[in-house]
């Protein structure tokens, strides 16, 4: 099992892209690199892209609303890529309320939304 | 396992296998030929489409007959047969193979990709339940076949019990820690729910997830 999940930055941007089964030592490590990663060097928008995961259970999807929280008191925006549907339909259906993350279909739609202005375009 | 190389006579025996009972599809029969690495989700993939496919076209009556033939000719290699699994669950490590073990066992079920992922979520919360407030219990997924096929999942465990069941699955109570929106969450993606817990005495969750009708 993999112990860390690397942050990349493409310019001011910072791309995590997540391939591993999740459990939750990995989420808080993320979380706290993420943090760090800011503290460093500040960033305009944080992609979080799981489209390679096919579970999302609440407490997970819990950390990831902490994690855009933290990253929004630090001044950077984050958006939650490449949900399937298996997991969007699962966690609706579940009661949990999906309004904690900004979300994009994939990670182009994420990047397009962080690198237009108000993010509103496309 | 994970990766290594399927036997080449091993497709053609599933498929002559599988022949023998009910006839195959072009699709379905080049699933099973293409199969070549031992992937996980690959043959979760193609357990699925023969449950589904026998279901369809033998009744669903037929489907554990057939999958014991089937296994029977590939020597088990890929162990079609859905079987009942325990866990201990005391860990991290502990929880992520749970919810693999609730996926291959939802699959050869011939659950579909979203099926199987409200299933691996459900014992997820309720692996999580233990490892968080009782520290160790037990998961225990078991095939149901009456009234229809099914998989339950059951968590056990000898922690602290929930002094107010009710006022928990109806959202009255909110942990800091979340243990309230995962027992809610699974009870409404469960078509069958139960739930025994008293201060003292441990918790004991029941949730079945039945196999959707075909269309």
């Amino acid at each position: 099992m993999i112990d860390r999940i690397p942050i990349l930055r493409i310019r001011d941007l910072l791309l995590v892209s997540i391939q591993a089964d999740l459990h939750d030592i990995l989420v808080e490590q993320l979380q706290s690199d993420i943090l760090k990663e800011l503290e460093r060097k500040s960033a305009r928008g944080l992609v979080l892209d799981i489209s390679a995961l096919n579970i999302l259970d609440t407490y997970t999807a819990r950390a990831f609303v902490h994690t855009a929280q933290m990253a929004r008191l630090m001044g950077t925006r984050t958006i939650v890529s490449g949900m399937t549907p298996a997991i969007a339909m699962t966690l609706t259906e579940m009661g949990f309320s999906a309004g904690g993350f900004e979300t994009a279909l994939d990670l182009e739609s994420a990047l397009t939304a962080l690198s237009t202005l108000d993010g509103d375009e496309d | 396992m994970l990766g290594s190389r399927i036997d080449s006579d091993i497709p053609p025996k599933l498929l002559a296998a599988l022949e023998a009972n009910v006839s195959v599809p072009p699709r379905l029969r080049q699933e099973i030929m293409s199969l070549s690495i031992q992937n996980r989700e690959q043959i979760e993939n193609l357990a699925a489409s023969i449950v589904r496919h026998i279901s369809l076209f033998a009744g669903t009556e037929n489907i554990l007959p057939i999958l014991t033939k089937l296994d029977q000719a590939t020597s088990g290699v890929l162990s079609l047969v859905p079987r009942d699994d325990k866990m201990r669950v005391d860990n991290e490590a502990a929880l992520v193979l749970a919810r693999r073990s609730a996926i291959t066992l939802a699959a050869k079920l011939g659950f579909g990709p979203v099926e199987r992922t409200k299933v691996a979520t459900a014992v997820s919360e309720l692996a999580r339940n233990i490892v968080m407030y009782a520290k160790v219990g037990e998961v225990r997924l078991s095939v149901v076949t009456s009234p229809r096929i099914g998989l339950a999942i059951e968590a056990r465990d000898s922690g602290p019990g929930i002094p107010d069941v009710d006022k928990v699955l109806s959202g009255g109570f909110r942990s800091k820690t979340g243990l309230g929106m995962g027992l809610r969450g699974v009870k409404n993606i469960a078509q069958e729910f139960a739930v025994q817990s008293a201060p003292g005495q441990g918790t004991r969750v029941r949730a079945v997830f039945y196999l959707a009708v075909q269309r």
